[in-house]
């Protein structure tokens, strides 16, 4: 089956890519970059409207927005800028044509944009290391899957379990988290969630996912440096996706794909302001970056499901749910959240706050604005009416 | 009615949501207009309570429940909007809109030209909605809505003077103290969601499930009612400015726990562990709080730890029974201990005033405890309170510095 929506905004962005690679200046680049996203963000909203996959579609389209239009300049050159797109398209194409081949076609496809953008960097052996074995490893699976051999559904889940990422299979994430531009991170975190209906056992799946969680949290709660904590919390929330995967996993990832898109975007906006994203050394002060500073709280808040934002719905619904299919995992997910918490308002505080002096940064640029406040507006909406969302799969 | 509780608890949200759009887009009001908007919506939370409260009192009727309706989910998962308007939660609701409105307006002198003016209005209006959800809320999963957002608010307000160190680090530690009980809370949440459901006054768990629930929510209302051993956080909380102190700490933040204990008292209540364990809780908060708050060198440290003995009194009798006594307590200390925090700026000029006054130096207080222990007893007494029973020290030096450090390493190792 294919979905046109889908295919329109992927030929928006791929059209995009070739056309922001060519851009004389990043700044050129991330004005073309935001009116085609903000192209396939209309489309998405139009297709809320048709039979099939709206509110997917809808939020990597935002995801992808707040990726071209927040990417500073100095980390992100037209060359990125285009390689997101394209792995933007990757991910649309996916929604577009769903069959299992495409899948793993796209799949590897992604794995090798992201690649060709590190491998010039100390992160590119290790990281195609694990996606040369996640890439083969989804292959394999999901071909054995169609032949109904149940060794399939534990290859799937090694594949994920290497993309996503979870615990133990994680040790490329921080570090690419950290040297990375931030938009080609956000952008090959939108892989649609249709991958996780393959992992099998699914108890296993579940049991991997809670654990995860818990250890990312753990781990993001002590870290020193803003990199290191978002890579953290984004890994906590891949693992609460894939613990809900049978059940609640979809609506959550709609919800922590873009909250964490905005959170990880505002991360690398800091970062370009100041150039140290130290917890340690506090040089932050949130009366100069007001709109940086609320726009990073509320992500992050959104993204561990603080009431009335986005993820507070599927999160809810995520332990409810977790009593009913796995009925020791509901521990582990609720502390998890809990100290998801305490990891977002640190953040929060060691970034914009602790320092008199004034800090000369500039507060959100007009191009940073419309992308924040077109996501902030989806991230409350969202969490006010949850049922906006629909049945995303 | 419904309508009536509804609005209690809109006014304020929708006070919070204006202005935070506005000033989102730049449009900074008059501090007059700010203050005007959250004190109008605090009067408009209180006069739409008092009315459901005259016409309970006219009434045939003894409570009220707004109509039940699902804001998501279905079947067994649903989320219940359910607002309840009773004896216990009409006169918390009351006191909550009717002391945030006076706390507006003192603040409005109180916090005149102040950088954090507009940010200090915000967090008061969403506090206060916060408030009148946990105490309205006619479904324990509603309550924990109102409960995250009166803890986030009462962080980012110890956190106000932000730039400072200081107050940012306690904001922190305060707000780490209530997500760490609120495990307490949610996991109650989730057994008791699976046992009998999480409406208030529905049907209650039966057999040993009840002794968890019950501890669980002891745990889940320990934080933010700073009970042994998670009260390090409020005497640091006083860093914050003294309108919000006096609000969150010394009337209706800390008063949220011993509420928590008492709304769910039916589901709690006929198991005896439970209640001991509420009163050695009380008992221990108690005899700590007012050995240590006796060496305070400080008048808004000095009423943390009389505040925090105070609540620890309402948890004995709560886990004694003393159902409305624990109500009259608590919102007699809400209104005595918020004057007190109000006026303890002034605190050494009143000092100098009685000084004068009477004519001679005012006595000093604890003259007794010379003549009831030895030398050498009291010393070690003198040292254990100054160091607040080490428990600080222990926690946080000992204990979670170590965890801390090894979970660090445990991360970095292997990714770089």
């Amino acid at each position: 089956m294919i979905n046109l929506a889908a295919l329109l905004v992927t030929a928006f962005w791929l059209a995009g890519a070739l056309v922001t690679r060519r851009a004389p200046d990043p700044r050129t680049a991330r004005r073309t970059a935001t009116v085609v996203a903000t192209i396939a963000v209309a489309t998405a909203i139009a297709a809320q409207w048709l039979p099939g996959r709206g509110p997917v579609l809808l939020v990597i389209s935002i995801a992808g927005l707040l990726a071209v239009a927040v990417a500073p300049a100095a980390t992100h050159p037209p060359s990125a800028i285009g390689r997101t797109m394209g792995l933007l398209a990757t991910s649309t194409l996916s929604l577009a044509i769903t069959n299992d081949f495409v899948a793993i076609a796209l799949w590897a496809l992604s794995a090798w944009l992201m690649y060709s953008a590190v491998r010039r960097t100390p992160q590119g052996p290790r990281f195609l290391g694990h996606h040369a074995v996640s890439a083969l490893s989804f292959a394999v699976g999901t071909a054995l899957v169609t032949l109904d051999i149940p060794l399939g559904g534990l290859l799937v889940l090694v594949g994920v379990a290497v993309r996503l990422p979870l615990f133990p299979l994680h040790l490329w994430f921080p570090s690419f988290v950290s040297t990375t531009p931030m938009a080609l991170v956000v952008a090959f975190g939108t892989t649609p969630i249709a991958v996780l209906s393959h992992l099998e056992p699914p108890g296993l799946a579940v049991t991997i996912g809670a654990l995860s969680a818990l250890i990312a949290a753990l781990f993001a709660a002590t870290q020193r440096n803003g990199h290191q904590a978002t890579a953290y919390l984004l890994m906590s929330h891949a693992g609460l996706v894939t613990a809900g995967h049978q059940s609640d996993g979809p609506s959550l990832w709609l919800a922590t794909t873009l909250a964490g898109a905005g959170l990880a975007m505002t991360t690398a906006a800091t970062h370009a302001r100041r150039g140290t994203l130290s917890y340690t050394e506090p040089l932050g002060n949130l009366a100069h970056t007001p709109k940086l500073a609320v726009s990073h709280l509320v992500f992050g808040l959104a993204l561990i499901g603080f009431p009335l934002l986005a993820a507070f719905a599927p999160d809810h619904l995520l332990i409810e749910q977790s009593l009913t299919h796995a009925d020791y995992m509901w521990l582990p997910l609720i502390t998890t959240i809990a100290i998801n918490g305490i990891t977002v308002l640190r953040s929060f505080l060691a970034l914009f706050a602790g320092t008199p002096t004034p800090t000369g940064e500039r507060d959100l640029t007009p191009l940073e604005n419309y992308a924040i406040t077109t996501a902030l507006t989806l991230v409350t909406t969202v969490g006010l009416v949850p049922t906006l969302l629909g049945t995303p799969l | 009615m419904s309508a009536l509780l509804a609005l209690a608890v809109l006014a304020p949200l929708v006070a919070f949501a204006v202005l935070g759009v506005s000033l989102w887009f730049g449009l900074v009001w008059t501090e007059r207009a700010t203050a005007a908007a959250v004190v109008g919506s605090c009067a408009l939370s209180a006069v739409a309570t008092a009315s459901v409260v005259v016409a309970l009192w006219a009434g045939p009727e003894s409570l009220a429940i707004s109509p039940v309706g699902t804001w998501f989910g279905h079947a067994d998962e649903a989320f219940h909007l359910r607002l309840l308007g009773d004896a216990l939660s009409l006169p918390f609701a009351l006191l909550g809109s009717v002391l945030c409105g006076l706390i507006g307006v003192f603040a409005r002198r109180y916090l005149h030209r102040d950088p954090g003016y507009h940010r200090f209005y915000l967090l008061l209006a969403l506090f206060v909605a916060g408030v009148e959800l946990v105490v309205l809320a006619g479904a324990l999963e509603l309550l924990v809505v109102g409960w995250e957002l009166a803890g986030l608010t009462s962080a980012l307000l110890i956190a106000f003077f932000h730039h400072r160190r200081g107050p940012v680090a306690h904001g922190l530690r305060a707000f780490a103290t209530y997500r760490l009980c609120d495990i307490g809370l949610l996991a109650a949440l989730a057994i008791l969601h699976h046992s009998a459901g999480t409406d208030i006054g529905a049907a209650t768990p039966t057999g040993p499930v009840v002794v968890a629930i019950g501890l669980l929510l002891l745990i889940g209302s320990m934080g933010k009612a700073a009970q042994f051993p998670f009260s390090g956080w409020l005497p640091r909380a006083m860093e914050g400015p003294t309108p919000s102190s006096a609000i969150f700490y010394g009337a209706i933040s800390v008063s949220l726990g011993p509420y928590l204990l008492l709304r769910t008292e039916e589901v709690w209540g006929q198991s005896t562990v439970v209640r001991v364990a509420v009163v050695l809780v009380g008992v221990v908060t108690a005899g700590y709080a007012t050995l240590v708050g006796r060496v305070q060198t400080d008048v808004k440290s000095a009423l943390a730890f009389a505040s925090m003995g105070q609540v620890a009194l309402v948890y004995i009798e709560v886990g004694a029974g003393l159902r409305l006594l624990a109500v009259i307590h608590l919102i007699a200390h809400a209104l005595l201990r918020s004057a007190q925090l109000l006026r303890s700026p002034s605190l050494l000029h009143d000092h100098h005033h009685l000084e004068q006054a009477t004519g001679a130096p005012l006595p000093p207080t604890g003259r007794h405890y010379e003549r009831l222990l030895p030398t050498t007893t009291r010393r070690r007494l003198y040292r254990t309170a100054l160091e607040r029973g080490y428990i600080d020290g222990w926690l946080v030096d000992r204990v979670l510095t170590g965890v801390t450090r090894a979970l660090h390493h445990a991360s970095e190792r292997g990714t770089r």
